[in-house]
């Protein structure tokens, strides 16, 4: 009889290859934070996450139940990495969400951000935010077409390398770049739009 | 591939941004040796860490395979309580999330406790199945209750 495929996250995780996952997730985890001005040594600020916590928060919580768990999304390697990958993401805006909340302290501030829904003040700050990473890439055209567009929805490598013209690892290599300069930029992407609180 | 679908707003396009830096793509560092030279610098051992994954995962699977433990014997009151609190989010379950049925739970249970007029229902209701107890467990107003139900069956108060 063939056994039934696992169905729960215990039991994908049980017997997933982690030795292969796991570097897979960090550096997704890595790109995440930098872009969210939360790369390495940003511990100024006390919502900031490492890579390595953030993997383990998407797995914790996936095993605890406080994430649902999607049934198929560990039919193989790829769709683990990327649900968990979508997991992450959830988990570090919520994290932003509630960082902005305890700087502003204000039940409006609570009020607005629990609202899910788009609002002249989210999307200012949104449109805020994109403008310093452009600012960050300001030196690359390279990157800055990458970034316009990965803004505009083209998220994925072979999707940018046709829109542009270029190779896979020619897009892969200027992706590289970008990352490394918003490493480099120490963004922040605060729901208020401003600097870190230290360089206020 | 996914089909693409142009942003509306500022906020989709921030989106969007996230997906991008954070997908299976692995592009936030040069190739497997960058990333292991920063995971050693960072002291991460990639095996071990998976086998502590693999066992949270093993221990939340035997968690589920073991047969629920007997619950002590509760009071009325609190079986009672408990029966209004399984009516409560009965509708809700297998349509939400278990955190959120727990967080149901947890309101429920509340609402019952110290909601004047539902802890005063639960207590009417409580009291209304209390005779049963009180066979099994005398009380002392049950026995002076008792003993003065046989004295009249005697024939007649003592004077």
């Amino acid at each position: 009889m063939e056994r039934a495929p696992p169905a729960s996250a215990s039991e994908v995780f049980a017997i997933t290859d982690w030795e292969t996952v796991l570097p897979r997730l960090l550096r997704a985890a890595s790109g995440l934070l930098r872009v969210l001005g939360w790369a390495e040594s940003a511990r100024h600020r006390a919502f900031v996450l490492e890579p390595t916590e953030l993997v383990n928060r998407a797995i914790d919580a996936l095993l605890s139940g406080e994430r649902s768990w999607v049934p198929g999304s560990g039919d193989s390697e790829e769709r683990l990495v990327a649900f968990l990958c979508e997991t992450m993401r959830s988990i570090a805006m919520n994290e932003r969400t509630g960082g902005a909340i305890t700087r502003r302290g204000s039940d409006d501030a609570i009020e607005e951000l629990g609202d899910e829904g788009p609002t002249p003040s989210r999307d200012l700050a949104a449109r805020e935010h994109l403008a310093r990473v452009a600012a960050a890439l300001a030196g690359d055209p390279e990157a800055l077409a990458v970034h316009r567009l990965t803004c505009e929805g083209h998220t994925e490598r072979a999707e940018i390398a046709e829109a542009l013209g270029w190779t896979a690892a020619h897009v892969k290599a200027v992706r590289l770049r970008a990352s490394r300069r918003l490493a480099a930029a120490r963004l922040t992407l605060d729901d208020d739009g401003g600097p870190p609180l230290s360089d206020r | 591939m996914t089909v693409h679908k142009p942003p509306a707003n500022d906020i989709e396009r921030l989106d969007n941004l996230l997906a991008g830096c954070c997908s299976p793509d692995d592009d936030a560092f040069d190739d497997e040796e960058e990333m292991d030279a920063a995971a050693a610098a960072a002291g991460i051992d990639y095996a071990a860490w998976g086998e502590e994954i693999r066992a949270k995962a093993r221990a939340h699977l035997d968690a589920a395979a073991r047969p629920p433990e007997p619950l002590p014997e509760l009071s009325d009151h609190e079986t009672l309580l408990r029966a209004e609190v399984d009516r409560a989010v009965a509708r809700y379950q297998g349509k939400v999330p278990p955190f959120m049925l727990a967080k149901l739970r947890e309101l429920a249970e509340r609402y019952w406790r110290e909601h004047p007029q539902a802890s005063h229902v639960l207590r009417r209701m409580a009291a209304e199945r209390s005779p049963a107890i009180s066979e099994k467990v005398p009380t002392e107003l049950g026995k002076a209750l008792a003993e003065r139900e046989a004295e009249s069956r005697e024939g007649g108060r003592k004077t």
